[in-house]
């Protein structure tokens, strides 16, 4: 039985306990009690009752008597006198006095009359009327006899003697009797009452003496059911209630034993769980570290690759020469897309990414998808349409960067798997939400692979693993994206019609949409050129190649540009200050790296510095400390209109 | 001592003439009304009357009288006597009996009454005698008062006559009911010196006796009662005749039977006792003179005649 029901429990039994022990004290009490009282009063009553009846009747009797001669003389006076004696005892209500004739010789009140007699049966017999109010006694006037010999008379026995003179009525009123009885019966009651009283309270006192140690003991076990299993019955001094609390201190022993004995297994298999997933950290670990640094070595010949190639655009180049570059830009543009997807992947994994919730008009982001990829989707002869449902201003709170990459992934892989028809992006409001859905007439996805599309490295329809294909990575980063900023992706899809992924947004309430971020027009090419030109550059990175790379393409774009192999040699510089833009490695030969470089820079000419942080770590460290800084930050290879757009900002 | 004298003389009027059956013995049945001790003693000392005068009665007493076989009959009371006349024609001598009462009985059984012999010894005491006692007793109170119903068997007239003859006045009230006792008892006392109680059971009974004393005593009258118990109960005085007295009467009666085999007339008790409450005398203040200064003057006057 668990704590909790024994709780539960423990007072019910209480009162059961206290109350049948109540109950068994009090109820031969009580009907001792009861039946004392009933007999007492009966008695009492009965007593009462004859009481006033035997002196009711002596009344009567000694009335009858005294009339005897008043009667028989008509004599007013005598009569008079012998009423007003018998009137003057208590309770005495009335006396009326009748003749031989049943005619009323005298009555104690003027105001009888005859019809309030009760039904009296005159003659040589007393009789009795009891009422509720009062008592009726008639007695015959019977003259008292005097034993005469009777030689005499035998000759007259047949004369009619009348034996009665007449007979008196009296009335005993029993206002005082019911008086008396009543104040017995109030008295009794009270009586009765206290020893109740009395009885219900040392009855208590004896269930509680009774109970106490069982409830003591009720107690001690509710006690070990929580838990506390070193608790110790003393020994109430009752043989079978001693052998109880010995049996319970057994049981509880026993139970601590078996308690130790299962906390140390208990111990046993969290210490190797916790040892197996330490290994599974650090493994993990491990892998990111590696990733990270795969990915950093990796990117360092792309990056410059990368800038080579452009640079080499802006060179004069014959047409086929153009046709050869813009085919190597692509090979780059692809490796490198590749390589973002695993740093994408690598910054969702670490954790240490925070959504940062902004307001987002949605015709922006129509905006932005149309101008990253309408071109391509014009180049595989796709219609790339967007549509809105709502002539208002669409604003959703979203964090303004992983939305971007969540459309980015779900768009380019819209026009990658669909080679016929068009994609369409539309936008409505839902309630407080905006379903933003993005559909796509391609290949579709068969119903048993929708649950594995979100898997890393899983691709649909690519057996052979083309790498121009992608890594696979692109939905699992979406997924990983929209639950930082908690949007649910829905996918639903026909195998060979098409597919739609459909998240909703939460619109923004009517009082933020003042705090609208401003737009980063990363796809306004236009002038890009000119506004880096004649601005004064200083490159700080230890990787010969790419900083070739980058001077040759600022200084194509007009910049003026100082290349720096660490943080130390750029600092030492005397005109280090004349600069417009810093572009610092993060990882730098010295003893500095980038972000500190950048921070004492700031601290020597106390005025703000205006700089981009480059880099090919993806390691969880940079990032944590890459996001404190308050730079923007490119990762390699450097896509050249990000950097173009980052100095711009 | 007269009375003895009176008793032998009568004895021997009676046993001379019948010497001729002084041979056979004389079967007596003894009847009595009830087992009353008056009765009782009556009984004891009628049989001790006999056995003392040595004469040869046998006596039975037995109540089964249809197949009697007896020479005489003595009937104790007036039930008793009415049994032995209506029952039997053996010679009857009832004793214990009113005058009244008996002359009623002879009325009502006369066709058996000439076959045989059948006399009486009443109870109650002559006029004259208890005129006499009065005089004796309380010569002061001459109005005699007597209350009677109406169809009581007294010859008032010649009441009244022995009365006035012995130099008093008869007041003589009749009382139609018990209701009216009252009102006659006092319209009686109201003229009266005395009240001399009469055998009417109308009027003196136990039930009455009390009432009637109260009254009386009420008035400053007393009453002359019939017997003892009147006494007892409050009387002034009774001259009256006790069992004894009677039984040897009715012995010597039996005896002159048995010798002449005649019945004489009916006869008044011939001895008589005089009772005397003296605290009602006192209560009454009256001076009571002895019993046989009273017998004295009785027989004075007795000898006087009225």
């Amino acid at each position: 039985m668990s704590g909790q029901t024994l709780r539960e429990q423990q007072p019910m039994k209480n009162i059961g306990i206290k109350q049948q022990a109540v109950t068994i004290a009090l109820i031969p009490i009580l009907l001792m009690a009861l039946f004392l009282e009933s007999y007492g009063l009966y008695t009492r009553f009965d007593d009462l009752d004859k009481a006033v009846m035997e002196r009711s009747k002596s009344l009567v009797r000694q009335l009858a008597a005294s009339c005897e001669y008043a009667v028989f003389s008509g004599n007013a006076d005598l009569l008079k006198q012998n009423i007003n004696a018998t009137l003057d005892q208590p309770d005495v209500n009335r006396v009326i006095v009748y003749d031989a004739a049943e005619n009323v010789v005298m009555a104690s009140s003027s105001k009888f009359d005859i019809r309030e007699q009760p039904p009296i049966k005159f003659g040589l017999s007393s009789s009795l009327h009891d009422t509720k109010k009062s008592l009726w006694l008639y007695e015959p006037i019977v003259p008292i006899e005097i034993k005469l010999d009777e030689l005499f008379h035998d000759v007259s026995s047949k004369s009619n003697v009348s034996k009665t003179l007449g007979g008196v009525l009296l009335e005993v009123s029993k206002n005082r009797l019911n008086d008396n009885k009543a104040h017995i019966l109030i008295i009794t009651l009270l009586i009765t009452f206290c020893v109740l009283l009395l009885s219900v309270i040392v009855a208590f006192r004896l269930a509680h003496k009774i109970t106490k140690p069982i409830l003591e003991l009720n107690n001690v076990i509710f006690d070990i059911g929580k838990g506390k299993l070193d608790t110790h019955i003393s020994t109430p001094g009752v043989i079978e209630l001693d052998q109880l609390a010995n049996g319970v201190n057994s049981m509880a022993q026993l139970l601590l034993l078996d308690r130790n004995f299962l906390h140390a297994r208990i111990e046993e298999a969290t210490e190797s769980l916790r040892n197996k997933t330490k290994q599974a950290e650090d493994a993990s670990q491990a892998k990111s570290r590696f990733l990270a640094a795969a990915s950093h070595d990796l990117r360092q010949p792309i990056a410059a690759s990368s800038l080579f190639v452009d640079t080499l655009e802006l060179t004069d180049l014959n047409p086929h020469q153009h046709k050869i570059v813009g085919r190597l830009k692509e090979s780059m543009s692809s490796f490198s897309g590749l390589l973002n997807s695993l740093l994408d992947i690598s910054k969702l994994d670490s954790g240490t990414r925070k959504p940062n919730f902004a307001m987002l008009d949605i015709h922006r982001l129509h905006v932005w998808v149309e101008s990253n990829f309408q071109p391509l989707a014009e180049n595989k002869g796709l219609r790339l349409n967007i549509y809105s449902s709502c002539r208002k201003p669409l604003v959703v709170k979203t964090d303004i960067d992983l939305i971007h990459m969540v459309m980015m992934n779900l768009v380019s892989n819209a026009i990658k798997f669909t080679s016929r028809g068009g994609i369409l992006i539309s936008a409505r409001p839902r309630g407080s939400e905006v379903l933003l859905q993005i559909w796509d007439t391609g290949i579709g996805i068969a119903e048993e692979n929708i649950e594995h599309i979100y898997d890393e490295f899983y691709q649909v329809g690519n057996p052979q693993r083309d790498r121009m294909a992608g890594l696979g990575l692109g939905l699992a980063i979406v997924k990983r994206s929209a639950e930082l900023i908690g949007v649910k992706v829905t996918c639903q899809s026909r195998l060979g019609r098409g597919t739609v992924f459909s998240l909703c947004l939460p619109a923004a309430a009517s009082d933020e949409l003042g705090q609208l971020h401003p737009e980063i027009a990363i796809g306004n090419r236009t002038g890009a050129k000119s506004s880096l030109h004649g601005k004064r550059f200083v490159v700080v990175e230890d990787d010969i190649p790419i900083a070739a790379g980058l001077v040759s393409w600022l200084e194509l774009n007009g910049g003026e540009v100082r290349h720096f192999l660490s943080a130390e040699e750029a600092l030492c510089d005397l005109a280090i200050g004349h600069t417009d833009f810093y572009i610092a490695d993060y990882m730098l030969s010295g003893t500095l790296n980038g972000i500190q470089f950048l921070n004492q820079l700031r601290q020597k000419f106390a005025v703000p510095i205006r700089a981009v942080l480059i880099t090919g770590d993806t390691s969880t460290a940079f990032i944590k400390n890459a996001i404190e800084c308050e730079w923007p930050v490119l990762h390699k290879p450097i896509d050249t209109s990000l950097l173009h757009a980052a100095l711009e900002m | 001592m007269s009375r003895y004298w009176a008793i032998i003389f009568l004895l021997s009027a009676v046993v001379l003439p019948t010497g001729a059956t002084q041979a056979r013995t004389l079967k007596v049945i003894l009847v009595m009304s009830d087992s009353t001790p008056v009765y009782q003693q009556f009984s004891i000392s009628f049989d001790k009357a006999l056995a003392a005068s040595m004469a040869d009665v046998s006596v039975i007493e037995s109540q089964l009288l249809n197949k009697a076989n007896a020479d005489l009959i003595v009937a104790v009371g007036m039930k008793a006597s009415e049994l032995a006349a209506a029952q039997t024609d053996i010679p009857v001598l009832a004793t214990m009996v009113p005058r009244a009462g008996y002359e009623e009985l002879l009325s009502h059984a006369r066709s058996n009454i000439s076959t045989r012999p059948i006399s009486a010894i009443y109870l109650d005491q002559p006029w004259g005698r208890q005129i006499d006692f009065l005089r004796a007793a309380i010569p002061g109170r001459r109005r005699i008062g007597l209350l009677h119903s109406l169809n009581a068997p007294i010859d008032f007239a010649r009441l009244h006559q022995d009365v006035a003859q012995r130099g008093g006045l008869l007041v003589a009230q009749p009382t139609l009911s018990a209701s009216e006792l009252f009102s006659s008892l006092e319209s009686v006392l109201a003229l009266s010196d005395v009240l001399l109680a009469v055998p009417d059971s109308m009027i003196y009974n136990s039930s009455s006796i009390r009432n009637i004393l109260l009254t009386s005593y009420h008035h400053g009258i007393p009453l002359i009662g019939l017997s003892q118990a009147y006494v007892n109960a409050g009387a002034l005085c009774a001259i009256f005749s006790t069992p004894e007295q009677l039984a040897a009467q009715t012995s010597a009666t039996v005896i002159s039977f048995a010798q002449s085999g005649l019945l004489h007339e009916p006869q008044y008790p011939v001895d008589f006792t005089i009772a005397v409450n003296q605290q009602v005398a006192r209560s009454l203040e009256i001076e009571f003179p002895s019993s046989a200064l009273i017998r004295g003057q009785m027989d004075q006057a007795k000898e006087k005649g009225p």
